[in-house]
């Protein structure tokens, strides 16, 4: 990778993040600075106790930083290559430290597992004993539904955790982890102290129920309704194949973030508008906890570049062949109520009744606390809840950007429930941090 | 619609062994009931699959409620400018990496210059103002540096509240009941003469019930220099609070002479 300003500047996933760089950039922040061939490592004091430790790569270009940033870079890597890009006299030569090393030396053979040639016959193969294991796992999972409809679903609340748990295991080893995501669901996504529990329990297997049916039936299906359920089921769409596609050239304005911790596995999901061709779509990367996500930048930017939809019978994530970042922040046309929004969840549903929330922009909505609970009402007094703990933060900082007066807001809505990503104040949008699963809740 | 949903749910809590979901299919869901219930699956499979019409027919035709909720007060005009974003970052990394000395300083600057915070940095500015509330002088600084959308944004949580809203005359006039309860509660507290004259200030002008509240509030720190005021309240417009202030004058007479016997 060239170390010069612009291509560093362009790795920067947000203008914080950049500044916050900038600043560490100055030798004094670290410590130890060290570097090899193709190495570069630092160690960078923070706040805590011990430093943080950051090694990049330079060919082929990686990082990796022992800071708990959820922004990749950080700051600590982007102020590691700006010192090198502007000072390298302060990188001594030296043998890497063991930490950079141990890094180093399982990137490279998982790069070099990617780069193995495929075998297309062993890959088949591979791909049939997937699904007679995921055929294996629905199965069970069946069974386990039945059992459970045919004794009540009374004492769920006590008992919810380990049973959910179990099959959600279940459906992991049977690779099939869309279905272990639903049923986690189950465990951690409904409000059992809610009195409507049993409706949403009811309504959360039954949609598991139509996955079944969909996944089993799917050769009889479109292949757009086909592709949706193989994908929920959790088989991944080929991605280099969906980039061979032609995709959707336009500016998109990134609206939304959210993070859902799924235990091991991270997955980092930005929403997207695209102003010519006036859909949304939503930017998913998976990755292991600690590890950076290949993403795209923040709420706020706004992108230039060609996506590509996943194929799906009501398409919302998309992948990005190439972006430029660029300096317009297209807004989108506002629906003018939240009946409105609901009749493209309808809509939605229609197509795929897999879909959860529609993304909307709605016009004059006011984010209202009261108490422990938060509500979303819109010019003619419709009102709908804002999940999620009162404490949660990102709605702290919707309400002190919004004030008393009505904005246009970017939300994902739901018969149930509306949550709010950011709003546009005098033509300026702003929206909150991160979403933890916590606080979508 | 809602009954077969309901008949549904009550199959599903205690079980497909104990209860029938057959008959009676609502008739949007009679033709495609009657393919379900005529296949080969299960009892609880065609069960869940005549859940799942039904929660998707539901779905699609649900109307939001309409609702009488309201933000209780306007924030005032800022007095000063609010502090560009771009200056805003070196407060932020201040608040992030917990450098509360230069926070300090910063803040003085701005408001040498006068300027607020972004709304961007309120919440973290308030909270960081709860996490360091035994430093005064930061709270001082945070005070007036919050500018009136801080202040405003403090009254929607308790702690917040506490620590920035309490006695603000604005709030007495604007906040919800159970807010200015609990900032009497809080004034009383610390004076009790004070708290009494904030609320002699409106009393007059209150709703009977609030004013009952008012007097159920001031109960726990009621005593015998409260007793000119509820002697007064004996006289109200309301009979209930005459009631509720003839019994607290007794209580206020009891907490004096406890309080002169000890003493």
């Amino acid at each position: 990778m060239l170390l010069d300003e612009d291509s560093i500047v362009s790795l920067s996933p947000d203008a914080q993040s950049l500044s916050g760089g900038r600043k560490l950039s100055a030798p004094s922040h670290w410590p130890l600075l060290g570097s090899s061939s193709t190495l570069l490592w630092g160690e960078c004091q923070g706040s805590g106790k011990d430093p943080y430790r950051i090694s990049v790569e330079l060919e082929p270009f990686g990082y990796k930083c022992s800071c708990p940033s959820r922004k990749f870079p950080c700051k600590h890597v982007l102020g590691l290559l700006l010192l090198r890009a502007h000072a390298p006299q302060h990188f001594s030569e030296t043998t890497p430290a063991e930490w950079v090393t141990a890094w180093s030396a399982g990137r490279n053979v998982r790069q070099k597992e990617k780069d193995a040639p495929v075998d297309k016959k062993a890959q088949a193969k591979r791909a049939s004993a997937r699904l007679n294991k995921i055929e294996e796992g629905i199965g069970e999972l069946r069974q386990f539904l039945e059992d459970l409809i045919r004794q009540g679903i009374s004492d769920l609340p006590a008992r919810r955790g380990e049973l959910f748990e179990r099959i959600a295991a279940r459906m992991t080893d049977a690779q099939a982890p869309g279905f272990a995501f639903l049923l986690q669901q189950l465990r951690r996504g409904i409000d059992y102290s809610d009195e409507r529990w049993p409706s949403h329990v009811l309504e959360h297997l039954s949609k598991i129920t139509l996955l079944i049916e969909a996944f089993e039936r799917r050769d009889t299906l479109s292949p757009s309704l086909a592709a949706e359920a193989r994908t929920l089921v959790g088989i991944p769409q080929n991605q280099e194949e969906l980039r061979s596609r032609d995709g959707i050239k336009d500016r998109w304005a990134i609206l939304g973030h959210s993070i859902y911790d799924e235990g091991t596995i991270i997955r980092d999901t930005r929403w997207v508008y695209g102003e010519a061709s006036k859909q949304y779509g939503c930017f998913i990367s998976y990755s292991m906890r600690g590890q950076a996500p290949q993403t795209i930048p923040s709420p706020g930017d706004c992108i230039e570049g060609e996506a590509v939809f996943f194929e799906a019978a009501y398409p919302l994530r998309l992948l990005f062949k190439s972006y430029t970042l660029t300096d317009s922040f297209p807004l989108p046309e506002a629906l003018p109520t939240i009946a409105s929004a609901l009749d493209r969840h309808a809509i939605a549903i229609s197509k795929s009744p897999w879909v959860e929330g529609v993304p909307c922009y709605i016009k004059d909505l006011l984010l209202i606390p009261t108490g422990d609970k938060w509500f979303m009402r819109d010019s003619v007094g419709a009102v709908l809840p804002v999940p999620g703990a009162a404490g949660a933060p990102s709605r702290w900082h919707l309400l002190a950007h919004q004030g008393s007066l009505p904005s246009p807001y970017f939300a994902l809505v739901s018969p149930y429930h509306i949550i709010p990503f950011g709003l546009a104040v005098n033509g300026t949008y702003f929206s909150g941090p991160v979403r933890s699963w916590e606080e979508i809740r | 619609m809602k009954r077969y949903e309901e008949t549904l749910e009550r199959a599903a809590l205690v079980g497909t062994e104990r209860a029938s979901i057959e008959d009676d299919l609502p008739p949007y869901l009679a033709d495609i009931g009657r393919k379900i219930l005529s296949n080969d699956s299960s009892k609880e499979g065609k069960f869940l699959k005549l859940a799942a019409c039904v929660y998707q027919y539901k779905n699609a035709g649900i109307l939001p409620k309409s609702e009488e909720i309201h933000i209780t007060a306007t924030p005032e005009e800022e007095e000063g400018a609010l502090l560009p974003e771009s200056s805003a970052r070196l407060l932020d990394r201040c608040i992030a990496e917990n450098e509360i000395a230069l926070l300090k300083d910063t803040i003085d600057r701005c408001l040498t210059h006068r300027f607020v915070a972004p709304h961007s940095l309120l919440p973290a500015l308030l909270e960081l103002g709860l996490r360091q509330r035994r430093d005064e002088e930061l709270g001082a600084l945070l005070r007036t540096f919050i500018g009136a959308r801080g202040h405003w944004l403090s009254q929607f949580d308790p702690a917040w509240f506490d620590l920035y809203c309490i006695g603000s005359e604005k709030l007495w006039h604007e906040a919800s009941l159970p807010l200015r309860i609990r900032s009497l509660d809080t004034i009383r507290k610390a004076d009790r003469q004070k708290g009494l004259a904030l609320l002699q200030a409106t009393w007059n002008d209150e709703h009977y019930k609030t004013r009952l509240a008012f007097l159920n509030a001031l109960s726990s720190t009621i005593a015998l220099d409260d007793a000119p005021f509820l002697m007064g309240c004996l006289e109200d417009k309301s009979k209930e609070v005459q009631r509720e202030a003839l019994r607290y004058s007794f209580t206020s007479r009891h907490h004096g002479r406890s309080r002169s016997t000890s003493e």
